[in-house]
């Protein structure tokens, strides 16, 4: 009798299971076509809900997350990929999965801007949807007045433990920062040779923006290398608030290096999700989709505070000029160096 | 058709649970069981039958499977091979397996296996559970059965706030309350004191009978087997060595284990010098004892001789003796026990009513109807351990 | 005629008289709560754990790579700079377990043995200990220690001390204070299933009262090192701490070389792979140790002959030191975590207590309509109570397995993958599982469980239920085997005999390991974050992404107001015990 009843509980809570996943099963094959876009931007959710509510043959489906762990989740998905888009800061990821044929390439020719143009793959492989400064040198104005302009002058003496940056192994736009260093300097060695310099002036390395530029909030450091959205999200909130002792600004030392932010469409999907995915591309870049940036609050979603790629883009209201003398890498090049490079800057600078 | 009446009959009376008629007890039989753990036999093709009403001890060293076999019949272990029935339900049968709830027996357990989270009142009235009675019925037949064991005062008692004995009689209580057919003790006394396992014993030896239930004990205190027991059944090594009444079990061991395990004072390596039926003449140092044997012997063989306390005394007649020397003497209130050593080994529990001190040179005398001669094994079997627990 | 009757009787032979091979087998296998047992753990346990750690020697049998079999990924493991790393995290775990477990043992014996008036307290915050995530203990320590923090503004100068903070010391205190809660409850439970006799049996024999405790401790020694197991291998898979702490300080541990391997642009999880072995090989150790020390002794001290153990009663200088001690553990354990995260939810910027700055609630009315609170957490609770249950059911069962004295082997196997599965990191875990049930041979046969609140489900309980197994080992090995057999004996059926006899003697036990599964799934990020099904993130996830859009204040009030919710169904669930449970049940394991 136990034994009986303990099989029929487990026959239950078996079909109970089964017939939750096949209602769920259900539900996804009788709405429209699903396509899931595995993200970490800030704005993308706003981006697909237009889409979502713009017409009825596809549901964008929200997997938002930070590009670490979402870049890990695809490649553990392996040959079976459950993702039909993919929208993160950074291009050599993108480069990555189209030199290994994983891409489907746009379908039409997106209204690029100057910039755009300039950022975006020659075979059209996948979109730019804006990009952001890597890095910008926020500092603390009340205590450092003269911050360094070059990159040789943050290695000298005055500076002193003053300057911080990112960890490229758990910040993902700091490797960009890196490449664009070495592309600048000449060569991978010369990059790392500048770094060590760097380090040997007492630099600081946190994990990431936050916890970077908490550092410069408490004066631990003086200068924070970061991204210069979460740079400005910064500048913003202190400049609506002024704090005596605090004043942070912003400056561009060496030359800048433009980092794009990529949308990319899986090959691997069903040829009608894959028509989806294009739909959804063509959106975000359209002027409904572009009006999204200018119009969402950037002080609690600083992804909005990119130079945008598309022509006529009105900018966020936030969005300063771009620094004049800034580089474009090339990610075919630089992105197989990362992990070479990031294996080195834990062996070198993070943890000796 | 008549025996579906019997069964049904049988039934109505144990739900209505005529307190104090006897219950209808079960026969067991036990055909041909198997458990092993790995390499080793728990149980070997083990055959046993208990027959309804009867009292049956099965007495064997730690590792004997007296445990497996106890745990086998209550169902809380499975066996690997062979059949076990109670009257004629079929309980274990290869793959089949009857849940122990469903076996309808009680049992009582070495630790007592008491609820802490429940009153004695409450651990009785758990095994009545089964019998669907009414409260009221309930009620008064727990109270009965906590009476019986002279625990009527303790029911609102939590098991922490009784003592070791009281306890154990809880447990008792626990399984006499539902009237089973099968009681089943294991090694219920090993965890008391002497003189409260004695009061124990006797009240377990006449509960049982008042109720009328087939009863199967396990104990490795031979003691306590013969006190009990209707039929005492001896294991070693999974195998049953031999079964009968304790006083067949003690006058006739079927082979040296059963009689070093049942009682020994002491044993001596001989050799056989003369054949006579079942008695022979054991050249033993330079004496001879007349021994009993159930062997086949012959002359020259080597053999062991063992010797029941009951077979010596400080007697000098110039029949079946040896010279010894008093190691040890103990006061026993009837009388005396001594140790001695002869030339060829040590005898304990060698009984006078006159103490003799220490150091003297006696004579001993063997009963030669209480002293066995076996063929001695080559692997030396009267390891220590048996022998201690043995020595009464 | 005679050819009618043969096809009559010839079919009945073989069916009815000699059972079928294939009956035989099929009795042979019954489905019992065990098999449905080794099915689960082989299924949400084993298998995603051996698949993500075949990728160190056959990257493409997963396809991470060409090779079929290579030893390349082992290149990294194998130079000095890792194998200090290892080194570090082996001492790291060692020193963070035995700590942990000591202030533990101490708390335990506080609040159960003796009247210090402060255990009250104790009793009270444990809970909101379990729930302080990491991250909040070490922004807390920041907050007091950095320049510019509490403890400068208050006038001390605490630089020398923060040199030591922002380093390995620091990690070591964070991982312990992190490992203390835990560590106190599976002792906790342990010493109240322990009688006093064993205590008075030692002071009736001439023992100090410091010997009675020595006694009382190796009684206990199978739920410390329990406790230390855990504590050791949640500290060796560490990585936020020890990155968050080691800005300044530069201390390698074991898991950065991990985590290179995930964030490597391509993802190499050959390398993370291998290093998780590596990791194992230190569990392996831990268990070693284990087993050296207990040499296979349990101790069934929980029968009917326990008697409850009496109160020691201190003296007023007693009272004074003990309760002194409770408040400043207290005041490090569950102070320094509130108050980093009052800081970093009520102040503006990312939470620095710069001079002008005023605390207001801002965050917490905005947040309020954020996406990234309602509906996630409402899905998170859902399904944390299903992960709890389910965790706490098979949790039940493995502790019963690990307590056994038989069948060691299983023993073995079920204690190594269960601290496996604490010592490598959520997301190694739940890479695992996506290898597993993303494959596609999975999907071919109908099962497309990934991307599914099932799987997410699933993942939570294999993800709890190393910790809830072994929160509840003290306990379940102290229950002698004998009063289940008892009950079923005198005419209970398993499940009811469970039911009766062994749930009310761990029945606060399993209500708190069912809180702790609760909680903790709540705000657990890496499976949640690999695992959730599009559409439905957890709540966790909408933490991090609002932190990810440097809305430090919002992300950080949605981590409060979630753990205000879990401790107001730890509450709820509290009341409704204490009312409505049979007293039989509250008796035992019951807070003094």
């Amino acid at each position: 009798m136990p034994v009986n009843s303990f099989k029929k509980g487990v026959a239950i809570a078996a079909s109970l299971v089964f017939t939750a996943m096949g209602l769920s099963a259900q539900a996804a094959h009788a709405a429209p076509i699903t396509i899931n876009l595995y993200e970490a931007i800030g704005y993308a959710p706003d981006e697909i809900k237009a889409f979502n509510a713009s017409q009825s043959t596809y549901q964008v489906v929200d997997v938002g997350g930070s590009t670490g762990p979402l870049l890990a989740k695809v490649a553990a998905e392996g040959t079976n990929p459950q993702w039909g888009l993919f929208w993160a800061d950074g291009d050599t990821w993108a480069a990555a999965a189209d030199s290994a044929g994983n891409l489907a390439p746009l379908t039409f020719k997106p209204n690029y801007s100057q910039l755009g143009k300039r950022l975006a793959p020659k075979n059209n492989s996948f979109a730019i949807t804006g990009s952001t400064v890597m890095v910008a040198g926020i500092y603390n104005a009340a205590k450092m007045p003269k911050p360094p302009t070059t990159l040789n002058a943050m290695t000298r003496s005055t500076y002193k433990g003053q300057i911080g940056m990112n960890d490229p192994n758990i910040s993902g736009p700091t490797y960009p920062f890196i490449a664009g260093l070495m592309n600048q300097l000449g060569s991978e060695d010369a990059g790392k040779a500048y770094l060590l310099s760097l380090k040997q002036n007492g630099l600081v390395v946190n994990d990431k923006n936050g916890p970077t530029i908490h550092a410069l909030e408490i004066g631990q450091i003086n200068m924070g290398l970061v991204q210069n959205t979460a740079a400005l999200a910064e500048v913003i909130k202190f400049t609506a608030k002024p704090v005596a002792g605090f004043t942070p600004k912003i400056i561009y030392p060496g030359r800048p290096t433009l980092m794009p932010s990529s949308l990319a469409i899986d090959a691997k999907r069903p040829a009608a999700e894959i028509a989806g995915a294009q739909a959804f591309v063509k959106f975000v870049l359209s002027p409904a989709g572009q009006s999204i940036l200018a119009s969402t609050d950037a002080t609690v979603n600083s992804d909005v505070l990119c130079y945008p790629s598309i022509k006529g883009t009105t900018p966020n209201k936030y969005v300063p000029v771009i620094p004049t003398d800034y580089q474009i890498i090339n990610p075919y090049t630089w992105g197989p160096l990362q992990s070479e490079v990031d294996a080195w800057f834990t062996a070198n600078i993070r943890t000796k | 058709m008549k025996d579906e009446k019997v069964k049904k009959e049988k039934k109505m009376k144990k739900r209505n649970g005529e307190s104090h008629s006897k219950v209808d007890a079960s026969r067991v039989e036990i055909r041909g069981a198997g458990k092993h753990y790995g390499t080793l036999k728990a149980l070997n093709n083990f055959d046993l039958t208990i027959e309804p009403g009867s009292f049956t001890v099965l007495l064997g060293p730690s590792g004997s499977g007296k445990s497996t076999l106890i745990r086998s019949i209550a169902g809380i272990e499975r066996l690997d091979f062979g059949k076990i029935t109670f009257d004629d339900r079929v309980v274990a049968d290869g793959a089949f397996h009857m849940a122990p709830e469903k076996r309808d027996l009680a049992m009582v357990f070495q630790d007592y296996a008491l609820w802490p989270h429940m009153t004695a009142f409450e651990n009785v009235a758990y095994a009545l559970k089964r019998r669907n009675l009414d409260e009221v019925e309930g009620a008064h037949r727990v109270n009965e059965a906590l009476e019986r064991v002279g625990l009527s005062a303790k029911g609102p008692n939590y098991p922490f706030q009784l003592s070791g004995g009281e306890q154990q009689r809880v447990a008792l209580a626990r399984a006499i309350v539902g009237r089973p057919s099968l009681l089943l003790f294991d090694e219920p006394l090993s965890n008391l004191d002497a003189d409260l396992r004695e009061r124990l014993r006797v009240e377990i030896a006449t509960l049982t009978r008042e109720i009328g239930a087939t009863a199967c004990y396990i104990t490795h205190d031979q003691s306590e087997a013969f006190a009990l027991a209707d039929q005492i059944g001896v294991l070693r090594a999974g195998e049953l060595q031999q079964i009968a009444a304790p006083e067949e079990i003690y006058r006739n061991p079927a082979n040296r284990f059963v009689a070093a395990f049942t009682g020994i004072s002491g044993t001596f390596l001989g050799t056989v010098s003369e054949v006579r039926g079942r008695k022979v003449e054991v050249a033993v140092g330079k004496r001879t004892l007349e021994c009993r044997t159930t062997a086949d012997l012959t002359v020259g063989q080597s053999v062991e001789v063992l010797i029941r306390p009951s077979a010596t005394s400080l007697d000098s007649r110039n029949f079946n003796s040896l010279p010894a020397i008093v190691l040890d003497v103990a006061y026993r209130g009837r009388g005396y026990e001594h140790v001695v050593e002869c030339e060829i080994g040590v005898i304990s529990s060698v009984f006078a009513a006159e103490s003799t001190v220490r150091g003297s040179k006696v004579e001993i005398y063997i009963d030669p109807h209480q002293c066995m001669a076996f063929p001695s094994e080559k692997s030396a079997e009267v390891d220590a351990a048996i022998l201690e627990l043995s020595v009464i | 005629m005679a050819l009618d009757g043969e096809l009559l009787v010839r079919p009945r032979v073989p069916f009815l008289n000699r059972p079928s091979p294939f009956k035989r087998n099929l009795n042979r296998f019954r489905v019992t709560p065990m098999t449905v047992f080794w099915t689960l753990i082989t299924f949400i346990l084993v298998i995603p754990i051996l698949l993500f750690l075949s990728v160190a020697f056959s990257p493409r049998l997963m396809s991470q790579g060409q090779q079929w079999f290579t030893l390349a990924s082992f290149k990294p493991v194998f130079s000095g700079a890792y194998g200090l790393a290892l080194l570090h995290s082996l001492i790291l775990g060692i020193v963070a377990a035995v700590g942990a477990m000591v202030i533990a043992l101490s708390m335990a014996w506080l609040v159960l043995r003796t009247n210090s008036p402060a255990r009250i307290i104790w009793n009270t915050t444990i809970f909101a200990l379990f729930l302080a995530p990491s991250y909040l203990i070490a922004l807390g320590w920041q907050r007091l220690f950095e320049q510019h923090g509490v403890l400068e503004i208050m006038g001390l100068s605490v630089s020398p001390i923060r040199n030591l903070l922002y380093g390995p010391v620091g990690i070591c205190l964070v991982l312990m204070v992190k490992g203390v809660p835990f560590a106190y409850l599976v002792i906790a439970n342990a010493m109240r299933g322990l009688g006093e006799e064993f205590e008075q049996a030692v002071r009736v024999h001439g023992g100090s009262r410091f010997e009675a405790f020595k006694v009382m401790a190796s009684l206990l020694m199978p739920s410390l090192f329990s406790a230390m197991a855990i504590v050791f291998a949640e500290a060796i898979s560490d990585f936020g701490v020890a990155s968050t702490l080691s800005s300044v300080g530069h201390f390698s541990v074991a898991t950065y070389q991990l985590y290179q391997g995930i964030n490597s642009i391509p993802v190499n999880f050959p390398v993370s792979a291998a290093t998780s072995l590596t990791l194992l090989a230190l569990v392996i150790l831990a268990i070693l140790a284990q087993n050296r020390a207990l040499r296979g002794r349990s101790f069934r001290t929980l029968s009917g002959r326990t008697r409850p153990a009496t109160i020691t009663k201190l003296s007023i200088l007693g009272k004074i030191s003990t309760s002194s001690y409770i408040v400043v553990l207290l005041l490090i354990m569950l102070g320094i975590p509130v108050f980093g995260a009052i800081s970093a939810s009520m102040l503006e910027g990312l939470g620095s207590l710069l001079s002008h700055y005023s605390i207001n609630f801002s965050n917490y009315s905005r947040v309020l309509h954020s996406r990234f609170l309602r509906n996630p957490l409402i899905y998170s609770t859902e399904m944390s109570l299903i992960a709890a249950t389910l965790a706490v059911s098979l949790a039940a069962i493995a502790s019963k397995v690990l307590t056994s004295t038989r069948n060691s082997r299983a023993k073995r196997f079920v204690d190594f993958f269960l601290l496996a599965a604490v010592a490598l990191p959520g997301i190694v875990f739940a890479i695992g599982y996506i290898f597993t049930y993303n494959l596609r041979f999975i999907n071919d046969i109908g099962l497309h469980i990934y991307g599914t609140s099932f799987l997410l489900a699933l993942a939570y309980s294999a993800n709890a239920l190393p910790s809830t197994s072994r929160s509840l080992v003290g306990n379940m090995g102290q229950i002698q085997e004998s009063m289940m057999d008892a009950a079923r004996v005198h005419g209970s059926a398993a499940p009811r005999a469970w039911l009766d006899v062994t749930m009310p003697l761990i029945a606060r036990p399993l209500l708190i390991a069912w809180l702790l599964t609760f909680s903790g799934t709540l705000l657990e990020l890496p499976v949640s974050e690999l695992l959730y099904p599009p559409g439905s993130p957890p709540v966790a996830v909408g933490i991090e992404l609002s932190l990810a859009g440097f809305d430090y204040g919002g992300g950080t009030a949605i981590e409060i107001l979630s753990i205000v919710w879990a401790l107001v169904v730890v509450s709820i669930a509290f009341f409704l015990f204490n009312r409505f449970a049979p007293p039989g049940w509250k008796r035992l394991g019951n807070l003094r």
